[in-house]
């Protein structure tokens, strides 16, 4: 709900501008830019389920900002998992900087896992607890018309699920429209419940679908910590400079050492459903 | 305390006493002879003695002199200068109304500006302007709506933070540093359509002042400026419709008197009508969409008898926004109530009440069409406010020509509602959610004077004592260092009234000016000013929903320190104004927010604020020419404003992001004849500061940049030219209908100038499109390129 309100402000605030101007002005232009380049610092992006699946760490370095192309992987680090019942998980790399155990792991509700990176004589670490995941009930679509509150008809999906009372608790949804994530780069959904009666029915989900496409939804657990990180990605990845948005900043990550990106473990759950007419 | 406003009692009383000699008092009130709205700064002059007063702001004046028959010379910028022979054998009250002096019979007369020509040179104050109401409206607009903001953002010292944005950036202080005051009450969010105009309708004012320095003692409650507006108070001689219609406005005004002379009456009102294109459209889209804001001004006026003066004036204005579903909507409202009485003849008392609200509401509506819980799921409501109730009482003693003495009281309480969810229908996922109020109580006394020392040298000292208390009922938190989650040591529950934590301060002001010649002085002045409220706004636009709260346990008052000094010069009988000023200002305790600070609906907001210190400091240039065919001026603003804050931009020393070098503004009025008026402007400010990043990476299927530190690069130089024709037809004299049309171009020359500069994806796409590369790109976004606009006014 929170960048729904720092987004449709925005939105709504441009609306009124054009509204105002009849579409007269109001434009983007790209501006050149000269910025320092620097060396590139360490990116983790780690991940703990309690799905049975290998555990999967993703290494890379940073790139200048106006470089061209994909940032390098890094494929010579020592990579290790550890829960705090005294059990370790070693990782291989498989290809690209990512690593991942040698064969399907499942994480454990209730357990810390630390992940301990070592690259070129530097180590990182991170800690972070596995938390529980309520079930997604269900999943459906439903065509609809253009109203006062959509422009675009079509299908679209609806998901319903529920949140424990009296629990302070952080989730991270993922969409998937045949396999592919749904929206754009900078789309990044999260939720704390504060907000969120204990009953959460009949929530419209993000895109327009056909008949024939698979609409799947993931919901993970989030630590405080891990909740932070997403919602800093979030402010950072749709900042508008600072004018309706909070000055940019960097999202606050759990990895020690100096290192960037967060080591994530997660209670998760999906489910799906096939577009019918 | 006690002590030192007893010292300064005996100081102020003393000095009349030694010169005792029997004098009998002269006093009464300056008017507008058509109109009969009081002149302000209106000048009294004993031509046998040479000595003059100045009428205060409710157009009253008093004089002592030995009994005797005198010439009494009247006289105020843009009116005849009045002579009337009067013998004073006792105190005596005796009103004077002033006709205009030029014809602008043709044209909406508003006075306000400070009637005395020489004010620049001669005030004790300094750092403060006057807004030339009536000059305004012939100046180039935006969409035809004429704003007092826009005005003052062109005056030197006052930064801009980006295009349409009606923040007030004030010799280097927040835009939440300024007192924005109503007819005395204060305006919380003076903003319309999120900034790009102003609440003020310009039909309705009879004069604004800013001060930006030098805030008299009778002021308090913010850092860094004083935004003094006041109503017109209406015609009191016969009924008068003003009005205009206007690019996405129209705006009417009725004023008269309900008994002549003694009691009138104004109503104003301004409503924008783009919604109402929208509706006549029948598409879906478009149903339930709310696009409008609106303004209403209204005032009665009574002169009970030559004693005692009432007033009631209020505002109402109201923004809503509605489309897609989603809704925000936010409204202020003020009060204000005040009797003038005078005791004797040297006691001018004014007893104000004063109310203000400010409401915002936002969420997703209930679907009108579609009643299914698919359609309703999300639907919420969220609400907030913020209600203030003050009385003031404030005293001006005129106790001889050398002494004029101010004090007064105040007491105010505060209702902060941070913030209510509330679910809307019975398909809402929201559940009812409530933050827990806060309550304040302000105190505050002052005592100052205004005192001329000898004929070069006059001085306005003043010392205020504000003293602040947060109560209860309230949930506080506290802790043990910065407060965050981990350093939480306690939560203490209080009572409804029980004391939570109480603040208190000194604020000393002193202005002074030595007069080198007729026509020339020098000035300087120090204040010191607390501030125990904060805006929780961490966005350069003023949105309705940044938060006001408090002081607390944790978050203490903000305080500064300003000093400046400057030389004023008029040249040519007072046809120009020059003047040159220096400041620096220490901020003390600002507000700055951490890194990613969550200030939406949180509990524990407190967690996400971190202080430090901030200091700002420049020279001021400022030429003005006020008579003739060719009027304006031209300002020239270098000042350099920086902060720091522990835990922000990790404790280094970093730019205020309306921190710019250089400002410059050129606006002239020229009067080809009698019924062509041109006008123009040029605006300069260099580049802002913002925060760019210096590299990129690959999180998941999300690109996100690495920003080094805040605020380090500078956006390209803000400039815009605007141009203006004001037309008045020939109309007969004795016509009472009158009209006149003003052609504006907003930026003649079609200057993109940046909005927001941001960070974006080269290639627009999902992560799996053969287009998206993870490349990115800095773009602006800019709003207005070329706007005319046109104005239809009259009057009848």
């Amino acid at each position: 709900m929170k960048l729904l309100l720092v987004n449709d402000m925005k939105k709504y605030f441009l609306l009124a501008m054009i509204a105002l101007t009849s579409g007269m002005s109001s434009c983007t232009e790209v501006l050149d830019v000269e910025l320092d380049p620097e060396d590139g610092k360490v990116v983790v992006e780690g991940l703990v389920t309690d799905q049975l699946r290998p555990f999967r760490v993703k290494l890379s370095r940073t790139i200048s900002f106006s470089q061209e192309g994909l940032p390098p992987a890094i494929d010579n680090a020592t990579v290790s998992i550890a829960d705090d019942q005294g059990n370790t998980f070693p990782l291989f790399l498989e290809s690209n900087g990512v690593y991942k155990t040698a064969g399907a792991e499942q994480g454990i509700v209730g357990r810390n896992y630390t992940l301990t990176v070592t690259v070129d004589g530097s180590t990182y670490t991170a800690t972070d607890k596995l938390l529980a995941v309520p079930p997604i009930d269900t999943i459906y679509s439903i065509y609809r018309t253009i109203d006062a509150t959509r422009f675009e008809e079509g299908y679209y999906a609806y998901a319903s699920s529920t949140d424990p009372a009296n629990e302070e608790n952080y989730y991270l949804y993922k969409f998937y429209r045949n396999n592919t994530p749904v929206g754009e780069p900078s789309d990044v959904y999260i939720n704390d419940d504060r907000f969120l009666s204990s009953n959460i029915a009949a929530v419209e989900l993000p895109g327009t679908y056909v008949v024939g496409d698979l609409v799947k939804m993931e919901i993970y657990s989030l630590t405080r910590k891990s909740y932070l990180f997403y919602f800093g990605l979030a402010s950072l990845l749709n900042n508008d400079g600072g004018f309706f948005s909070t000055p940019p900043a960097n999202a606050p990550g759990n990895i020690e050492g100096g290192a960037l990106g967060l080591f994530q473990a997660s209670g998760l759950t999906s489910d799906s459903v096939l577009v019918a007419p | 305390m006690k002590n030192l406003i007893l010292s300064v009692f005996f100081l102020v009383l003393i000095s009349p006493a030694l010169m005792a000699q029997e004098k009998v008092s002269l006093s009464g009130v300056v008017k507008d002879s058509s109109s009969g709205e009081v002149l302000i700064g209106a000048v009294v002059k004993l031509e046998e003695l040479n000595i003059g007063v100045t009428t205060n702001e409710y157009g009253f004046f008093s004089i002592e002199a030995p009994a005797g028959t005198y010439t009494v010379l009247v006289y105020g910028r843009g009116y005849k200068k009045m002579r009337q022979q009067i013998t004073l054998d006792k105190n005596t009250t005796f009103n004077f109304e002033i006709p205009e002096t030029v014809l602008v019979t043709k044209e909406v007369v508003v006075k306000g500006k400070k009637e005395k020509e020489d004010a620049n040179v001669q005030d004790t104050k300094m750092s403060t302007i006057q807004i030339d109401v009536k000059q305004m409206k012939k100046l180039p607009v935006l969409f035809g709506e004429v704003d007092i903001i826009k005005n003052i953002q062109m005056m030197p010292g006052i930064q801009v933070a980006g295009e349409g944005n009606t923040g007030l950036y004030v010799r280097g202080g927040g835009a939440d540093q300024n007192l924005i005051l109503l007819d005395e009450a204060p305006v919380y969010n003076a903003s319309h359509v999120f900034g790009i105009f102003s609440v003020f309708n310009s039909d309705a004012m009879k004069s604004a002042e800013i001060y930006k320095g030098g805030i008299p003692a009778q002021f308090g409650g913010r850092l860094s400026s004083l935004l003094d507006i006041r109503s017109k108070d209406g015609n009191n001689k016969r009924f008068k419709a003003t009005g205009g219609l206007g690019l996405i406005s129209s705006r009417l005004t009725l004023e008269g008197p309900i008994i002549k002379d003694k009691c009138s009456y104004i109503i104003s009102g301004r409503r924008t009508y783009a919604d109402m294109f929208l509706k006549l459209s029948n598409q879906p889209q478009f149903d339930g969409v709310k696009l409008y804001f609106y303004d209403l001004n209204a005032k009665i006026n009574y002169n009970i008898n030559e004693k005692n003066k009432v007033f009631l004036a209020g505002y109402f204005g109201k923004d809503a926004l509605q489309a897609a579903g989603f809704g925000i909507d936010w409204s202020n409202a003020t009060g204000t109530a005040r009797w003038n009485h005078i005791f004797g003849d040297k006691l001018f008392s004014n007893t104000t009440l004063v109310y203000s609200n400010f409401n915002y509401g936002l969420g997703i509506v209930e679907n009108k069409r579609d009643q299914s819980a698919e359609a309703n799921s999300t639907a919420f409501r969220w609400e907030s406010n913020l209600k203030e109730i003050t009385l003031k009482q404030d005293f001006t003693w005129f106790a001889n020509n050398k002494n004029e003495i101010g004090f007064g009281v105040l007491g105010s309480y505060k209702i902060y509602n941070p913030g209510e969810l509330k679910p809307q229908g019975d398909n809402s996922i929201f559940k009812a959610f409530k933050m827990d109020n806060y309550y304040s109580f302000d105190e505050a006394l002052y005592l100052s004077n205004k005192q001329k020392i000898s004929t070069r040298i006059s001085v306005e000292y003043g010392l205020r004592y504000s003293i602040f208390q947060n109560v209860g009922r309230d949930t506080v938190f506290t802790y043990n260092g910065t407060p965050d989650r981990s350093t939480l040591v306690d939560t203490l529950v209080y009572r409804r009234g029980q004391l939570i934590k109480s603040y208190s301060g000194l604020e000393p002001r002193i202005s002074g000016r030595f007069l080198i010649n007729e026509t020339s002085s020098i000035k300087a002045s120090y204040n010191r000013t607390y501030q125990y409220q904060h805006l929780l706004s961490n966005s350069a636009s003023p949105l309705p929903t940044s938060q006001w709260v408090p002081s607390t346990n944790v978050l203490t008052p903000q305080k500064a320190d300003q000093v400046a000094g400057g030389y004023f010069k008029n040249l040519k009988e007072n046809t120009f104004e020059l003047s040159a000023e220096v400041y620096y200002k220490w901020l003390h305790n600002v507000v700055d927010f951490k890194d990613n600070a969550d200030l939406i609906a949180n509990k524990s907001v407190e967690t996400e604020v971190r202080r430090g210190k901030g200091w700002s400091y420049g020279l001021e240039l400022f030429v003005r020419k006020n008579k003739g065919k060719l009027t304006g001026w031209t300002s020239y603003t270098w000042s350099k404003t920086q902060f720091n804050i522990p835990e922000v931009n990790e404790g280094r020393t970093y730019y205020a992001s309306y921190d710019r070098r250089h400002n410059v503004s050129v606006v002239l009025s020229y009067d080809i004849n009698e019924q062509w008026n041109i006008a123009g402007n040029w605006v300069m400010g260099s580049g802002r500061p913002i925060t760019l990043p210096s590299q990129k990476f690959v999180f998941n299927n999300h690109y996100p940049t690495y920003i080094p530190e805040r605020n380090n690069f500078r956006v390209q130089a803000y400039h815009r030219m605007d141009i203006s024709a004001t037309w008045h037809p020939k109309q007969k004299v004795e016509r009472r209908f009158k009209s006149y049309w003003n052609f504006s171009v907003y930026n003649v020359y079609m200057r993109k100038n940046p909005f927001t500069v941001f960070v974006r994806d080269k290639n627009e796409g999902t992560v799996d499109d053969e287009i998206f590369n993870g490349n990115k790109e800095v773009a602006k976004l800019w709003l207005f390129s070329l706007i005319p606009s046109v104005t239809y006014n009259f009057t009848f």
